[in-house]
């Protein structure tokens, strides 16, 4: 008895993780993401070809050059582990803080990628007449180009949320899979796999899978694609 | 002097400058690609291939500021409303951002005819309708200089006549000036207190709405402008009679009364007909005597008439094989029997 609900509390403070690390990482991503995406969709230039690329590379890198990578700059001898150390007075390798960051950077094409192609959408002579009317660029990013890019806004969200949820090779390479700190749902089914108890690789796999595949659907029944997209005017 | 503007065209490499006086309507005018636009953006402070050298309002320099910070409006000439808000919404989008009052909003929405409209969505509005509610998005944010570009295009004549009555009684109203694109010469008769023409990015005519007499737009059907009086009106047959260098004109009644200011008429040239002797038993009312002043023949069938009206000059567009007929020649005194006259009050 006391085995199951050590398990299932073990489970528990998995999904808790999880959820927490997608949830924070989505945020920042929300907030870090849009003003890349509106510098890369006006104009083309060599500045914004690498920036463009660098944004990209995470979705062809193998994650555990990326985890080795931020591995090597998190350790506790580099000025980045060291400005951490003093700073919260806690080492940054292997803590939720590292696969936060490790987590924004892995994630951040799926979300600036969708909101740059609906930037690139909106046509510049709406944001002119808003301009002349008199409101500042702030007002027009929330008043224009957040409502008219609605759709991309949550569809990044959710790419965003659910990417996080289903990555592996950062969070092992950086979080050290510490239970009830940096232990989420992936590596929590390779260890069950590992242990062989495959009752419970089975719930945690299907509870993915169903997850990721209810995040799909409902993203394309919000985006149909014969569907005209939102902002399309006359 | 209230508005001075100083620029150099970035591509074609030539200046334009020039000074308006405040709460006046210019009317800038000229064919496709000859820098209207361009002129209109760079005062709004958006892009455009003008290098901006001066740019002052009441002597205070705004060309360094953002479009939004300019006491500017630039209405463009596709609407380009915003697709996400009603019609309600648009037209109160300046209002509220600008110094717009909202007791503007009744008259506005009266007087442009769009009343019908609030609640639709952009996406369900004609191009015309579209147009009317931009000009009254623009109307509405109550800059202190208004810039119009062919803000009616998409509207039929009786439309824009109605609508530009209305644009020339709210801009005295509420001392707004305004820079107006047209290629429309009775929409710019109707509202110009001084007209500029520009060919090339230059200005090739500045000043009173005389100057577009006699005007040719290459993109426009050939047209001729001229410059007429009141005489008097004929009631029983609802009709005026209009003195054009002491001939007499009868056209469908004005409204107007006053006798001293210029009715500009525009006549298109292919309305005009030639006959050497006065045609008698005629239906057409207006017979003017003129002089052939040149006969341009380099058109494919056409051959384009320059006829002199005392000092002003009257197009006809009639076929090369009448001018061989007829054999007609410059110098000649021909009669010009005149089919259609528009007329803005």
């Amino acid at each position: 008895m006391t085995t199951v609900i050590a398990a299932a509390n073990m489970t528990l403070d998995v999904l808790t993780t999880t959820l927490k690390l997608a949830s924070i990482t989505t945020l920042i991503l929300l907030f870090v993401s849009p003003p890349i995406a509106w510098w890369l969709s006006r104009g083309h230039s060599w500045s914004r070809s690498i920036v463009e690329a660098v944004v990209a590379l995470p979705l062809v890198l193998p994650p555990t050059v990326l985890g080795f990578y931020l591995l090597i700059f998190f350790a506790p001898d580099t000025v980045v582990g060291q400005t951490w150390q003093t700073l919260t007075g806690s080492p940054l390798s292997f803590s939720f803080s590292a696969l936060v960051i490790g987590s924004v950077i892995y994630s951040i094409p799926f979300v600036v990628q969708p909101l740059q192609s609906a930037f690139q959408h909106i046509p510049m002579g709406t944001l002119e007449s808003a301009a002349s009317l008199g409101a500042t660029p702030l007002d027009r990013f929330l008043s224009i180009v957040m409502p008219l890019c609605k759709r991309s806004f949550i569809t990044a969200a959710c790419l965003g949320f659910a990417h996080t949820v289903g990555e592996f090779g950062v969070v092992l390479m950086i979080g050290g899979n510490i239970p009830g700190e940096t232990q989420v749902l992936s590596i929590a089914l390779f260890d069950s796999v590992e242990r062989l108890n495959f009752a419970e690789a089975h719930a945690v796999a299907g509870g993915l899978l169903v997850f990721s595949l209810a995040v799909l659907i409902s993203l394309y029944r919000l985006n149909p694609a014969n569907a005209q997209p939102s902002w399309v005017s006359r | 002097m209230s508005l001075i503007f100083k620029a150099h065209h970035l591509v074609s490499k030539v200046d334009i400058e020039f000074a308006l006086p405040d709460q006046t309507c210019t009317v800038v005018f000229g064919p496709s690609g000859s820098g209207k636009t361009s002129l209109l953006r760079a005062i709004a402070g958006l892009s455009s291939p003008l290098a901006v050298t001066t740019l002052a309002l009441n002597e205070v320099d705004i060309s360094q500021l953002p479009p939004h910070r300019r006491p500017t409006v630039l209405s463009a000439q596709n609407a380009a409303l915003f697709p996400h808000l009603t019609v309600q919404q648009n037209l109160v989008y300046g209002l509220n951002r600008r110094e717009g009052r909202a007791s503007d909003l009744n008259p506005i929405v009266e007087g442009l005819g769009i009343a019908a409209l609030l609640a639709r969505m952009p996406s369900s509005l004609s191009g015309g309708e579209a147009q009317r509610v931009a000009l009254g998005r623009a109307l509405l944010a109550n800059p202190a200089w208004l810039l119009l570009d062919e803000p009616l295009t998409n509207l039929d004549q009786n439309a824009r006549r109605h609508i530009v009555k209305f644009l020339n009684h709210w801009r005295k109203q509420n001392r707004m000036s305004v820079l107006y694109v047209t290629h429309d010469i009775p929409e710019a008769l109707a509202l110009a207190n001084q007209v500029m023409t520009l060919t090339d990015g230059k200005i090739i005519k500045f000043g009173s709405p005389d100057i577009l007499l006699g005007y040719q737009d290459p993109q426009q059907e050939l047209s001729s402008v001229l410059s007429a009086h009141l005489s008097r009106h004929h009631k029983d047959d609802n009709l005026s009679e209009l003195l054009i260098e002491g001939n007499r004109l009868l056209i469908p009644e004005v409204s107007t009364l006053d006798t001293t200011q210029p009715l500009y008429l525009q006549i298109a040239a292919k309305d005009v007909s030639l006959a050497l002797e006065r045609p008698e038993r005629t239906s057409i009312l207006n017979l003017l005597r003129c002089t052939i002043a040149s006969i341009d023949t380099s058109g494919r069938t056409g051959a384009t008439i320059t006829l002199n009206l005392g000092s002003q000059q009257l197009l006809a567009k009639i076929t090369r094989r009448s001018v061989r007929e007829l054999d007609l020649r410059v110098g000649q005194e021909v009669w010009a029997q005149i089919k259609g006259v528009s007329l803005q009050t």
